[in-house]
């Protein structure tokens, strides 16, 4: 599949032509940015905190500390992988954070029995409730209850479509703790669904 | 010879192949399988194995599934005042700036 959502490395034209405006001191070129990215930051940071009125400060925080750092910005990437890095780390530094070691720990072991023994009953559908739009909320409501340093990591990657690279870039993380933290998300999430679904039943 | 060694080969026990994997190891991995971010060598016993094993296979299509529902997420619209809101609050910050610092450096950055 298709990394789709990991933003190309080089600016577009129109960014370098906004960025040169914005360099020369004229603020309003800022405001192409804000209007080309918006959108897809503000759906990263409302996957991640799952509240409208956080997501809304993170992401003028995030765009308010781009407008500080812009002027010195080097350009190792391009503006939108490197705006979206800051609202990643404007959303893990925010002070309503509940403190890391709270957070419930997804063990390998607690899935290993569940899809082997539901099996032997029925073969795991999620797809099945997928085909109605109940199943989009379902999967929401599943995203939501997952604890915040896997949730963090499923929407970078099987949402957003980062690679492991760049997300262990974003999160700190190393490339194993990725791999490993998307694993039991996906595990979490589909546990979920499908018990929701028969619940339905 | 041909004969000979496939009738030789049909006396190992699969669990004493090169391409043999247990279930409790390939469940660890599926992930990073179906992400095709294993060496070629453990993709192909994957393969292998998620093909040969009807309840890895199972959970192996449970997760591809999985995966692709969350690439359809749907999308979310940010507030339509939000862009002007925030540019409205960078301007003045900017102005404020300006006038403090008074006149902005060359590249804009106003420090």
């Amino acid at each position: 599949m298709e990394q789709k959502a990991a933003a190309s490395e080089k600016n577009t034209d129109w960014e370098r032509i906004a960025l040169e405006r914005f360099r020369k001191g004229e603020v309003e070129a800022f405001g192409e940015f804000v209007i080309h990215y918006q959108d897809r930051l503000y759906n990263t940071i409302y996957r991640m905190s799952w509240d409208e009125s956080e997501t809304r400060d993170v992401l003028q925080d995030t765009f308010l500390k781009a407008f500080r750092s812009l002027g010195g910005f080097r350009g190792d990437s391009s503006v939108g992988t490197w705006m979206h890095r800051i609202a990643v780390n404007t959303f893990l530094q925010r002070k309503k954070k509940p403190p890391l070691e709270s957070l419930e720990n997804l063990d390998l072991e607690d899935f290993h029995l569940s899809p082997f023994d539901g099996m032997k009953v029925r073969p795991p559908k999620p797809e099945e409730v997928l085909e109605e739009t109940e199943g989009r909320v379902l999967l929401e409501e599943v995203i939501a209850k997952l604890p915040e340093e896997y949730r963090v990591v499923l929407v970078l990657r099987d949402v957003e479509g980062l690679s492991a690279n760049e997300t262990a870039k974003s999160l700190g993380l190393t490339v194993p703790a990725v791999k490993s933290r998307l694993h039991r998300a996906r595990l979490f999430v589909r546990r979920e669904l499908e018990r929701k679904t028969a619940s339905r039943k | 010879m041909g004969v000979i060694r496939h009738l030789l080969d049909r006396m190992i026990p699969d669990r004493h192949r090169k391409w043999w994997i247990e279930c409790k190891d390939a469940f660890p991995i599926l992930s990073e399988f179906l992400d095709k971010e294993l060496d070629p060598g453990m993709m192909a016993k994957m393969e292998r194995h998620v093909e040969d094993c009807p309840p890895c296979q199972n959970l192996f299509r449970s997760l591809e599934k999985t995966k692709e529902l969350c690439q359809q997420a749907p999308k979310r619209e940010v507030p339509k005042d939000f862009a002007e809101g925030l540019m409205e609050t960078i301007r003045k910050q900017y102005d404020e700036a300006k006038r403090y610092l008074g006149e902005p450096d060359a590249d804009g950055s106003g420090s």
